[in-house]
């Protein structure tokens, strides 16, 4: 259902209708905040970013493909790269964005899994989910997502081989994508 | 031997795909492992179910309520046509629904200051209304921009101010619209001033001496908002000082502590 929501708000956006900009902030806006803040931590510097990666959004609103993932995940992962960027003092333009390839077999798995369940659920669901990895995952993928560190940077940091930086984020993944699958969230 | 050589190699980018989906490779293995993922269905895979992962971490952090005007500051600054669209046969659905300023603008629009002075009842209510002008103006800027607006267009470039020292919780950016030869910078964190005191704006070109762009007082979150109707070059180098009010200074008195510079 979300799904044809984000459809059609995609779409809105695309054609450059101004209130689909509206709407998607009214739909997005306090999420994005809250990630920007999280990464951050200055309300000032988060209201910058956010505003940087909504203008980001608006003028390659044609380049939204909803089979990619959700208007979500589209959102939040901007604002949290631009979050990052600000934080390594990076300029935008020099980031080049991450992107999910198509895939047959994945877009047999159905919409993005985030689209449809309510956010306080789905963020209660993740802390559990965070809160049984072992300390040395977590860590490895907080200080990446929240932090904008790079697995080096952990390696060095915490004092291991790059490669077990690497299996600690791989494995911590995987045993989130595992609870949550459990859980019974439409993964 | 090929086929080894190609099995260790997808093994080694397999492992990497958690962390290039957490964005912590480096630019060169980030790019080998995204050429590796276009031909590879196996890592794929792999990368689109952790990516359900790193989704679930955005919605993990505490919900915080965005202050009103960030919605204010977005749709404001939208209403600038994306780069290369039409300003002709797209102008109505880029305006946004505001008052429209009827005046021309000032070299520096106020978008934002409280009267400190008057009890706070009637300053924030009137702070609402110069928040309300100063969005307005902003909407005016918009469409004096969308009336200026040629078919071929730029997209404008940020560059970030960045504090230190006493202005070090305060920050700012540049928006250059170089098709239009303006620039808007917005500033939050500002530090509150002495009653005596305004903050300057600087535009400093290279090799050259600074040439104010006006005074202001931030609102009362140490906000503010200003077009500057100068084409700012590469290498120039935006700064904010204190100074004495209600004048400001015809050269800066101090160090800057929150500046900027046009880089490309």
């Amino acid at each position: 259902m979300e799904l044809e929501a984000d459809l059609e708000l995609g779409e809105a956006l695309a054609a450059g209708h101004v209130r689909a900009l509206a709407g998607l902030y009214d739909r997005y806006g306090q999420l994005a905040y809250s990630v920007a803040l999280r990464v951050l931590g200055d309300p000032g510097r988060a209201e910058d970013v956010v505003q940087d990666a909504f203008l980001k959004l608006w003028h390659s609103a044609d380049r939204f493909d909803a089979r990619r993932g959700s208007l979500r995940s589209w959102v939040v992962t901007a604002v949290r790269n631009r979050s990052i960027d600000y934080l390594r003092g990076r300029n935008a333009h020099e980031r080049r964005e991450r992107e999910i390839p198509l895939d047959a077999e994945a877009r047999g798995e159905g919409s993005d899994p985030w689209s449809e369940v309510a956010t306080a659920m789905e963020r209660q669901i993740v802390r559990e989910a965070l809160t049984c990895l072992p300390p040395e995952q977590r860590q490895a993928v907080e200080l990446a997502y929240f932090a904008g560190y790079s697995h080096r940077e952990i390696a060095e940091m915490i004092r291991v081989p790059v490669s077990t930086v690497k299996g600690r984020m791989r494995l911590a993944l995987e045993k989130m994508h595992s609870y949550l699958q459990g859980r019974g969230l439409p993964l | 031997m090929t086929a080894e050589w190609d099995r260790l190699d997808h093994d080694r980018m397999e492992e990497a795909v958690a962390a290039y989906l957490l964005d912590a490779l480096e630019e060169e293995e980030r790019a080998q492992l995204g050429a590796h993922i276009e031909g590879c269905p196996s890592c794929r895979a792999l990368m689109w179910r952790l990516s359900r992962a790193v989704n679930g971490l955005s919605i993990s952090v505490d919900d915080v309520r965005p202050p009103e005007r960030l919605r204010e500051r977005i749709m404001a600054a939208a209403a600038v046509p994306p780069p290369g669209q039409d300003a002709v046969g797209q102008t109505a659905p880029h305006i946004i629904a505001l008052p429209v300023a009827t005046t021309p603008e000032p070299p520096l629009v106020e978008t934002h200051r409280v009267r400190r002075s008057r009890p706070r009842a009637v300053a924030y209510g009137a702070a609402a209304a110069v928040i309300a002008a100063g969005i307005a103006a902003l909407a005016g800027l918009a469409v004096n921009l969308n009336n200026q607006l040629h078919h071929a267009m730029q997209p404008p470039s940020v560059y970030a101010l960045q504090g230190t020292n006493g202005m070090a919780a305060a920050s700012g950016k540049v928006t250059v619209f170089k098709d239009q030869g303006v620039a808007v910078v917005s500033l939050n964190g500002l530090p509150q001033l002495a009653s005596s005191q305004v903050y300057e704006l600087w535009v400093i070109e290279p090799n050259k001496r600074p040439v104010s762009a006006g005074v202001f007082t931030p609102d009362r979150f140490g906000s503010y908002t200003v077009k500057v109707d100068r084409d700012l070059k590469i290498g120039t180098t935006i700064a904010v000082t204190q100074e004495d009010g209600p004048q400001g200074a015809t050269q800066p008195t101090q160090r800057s502590e929150l500046t900027g510079t046009v880089t490309s």
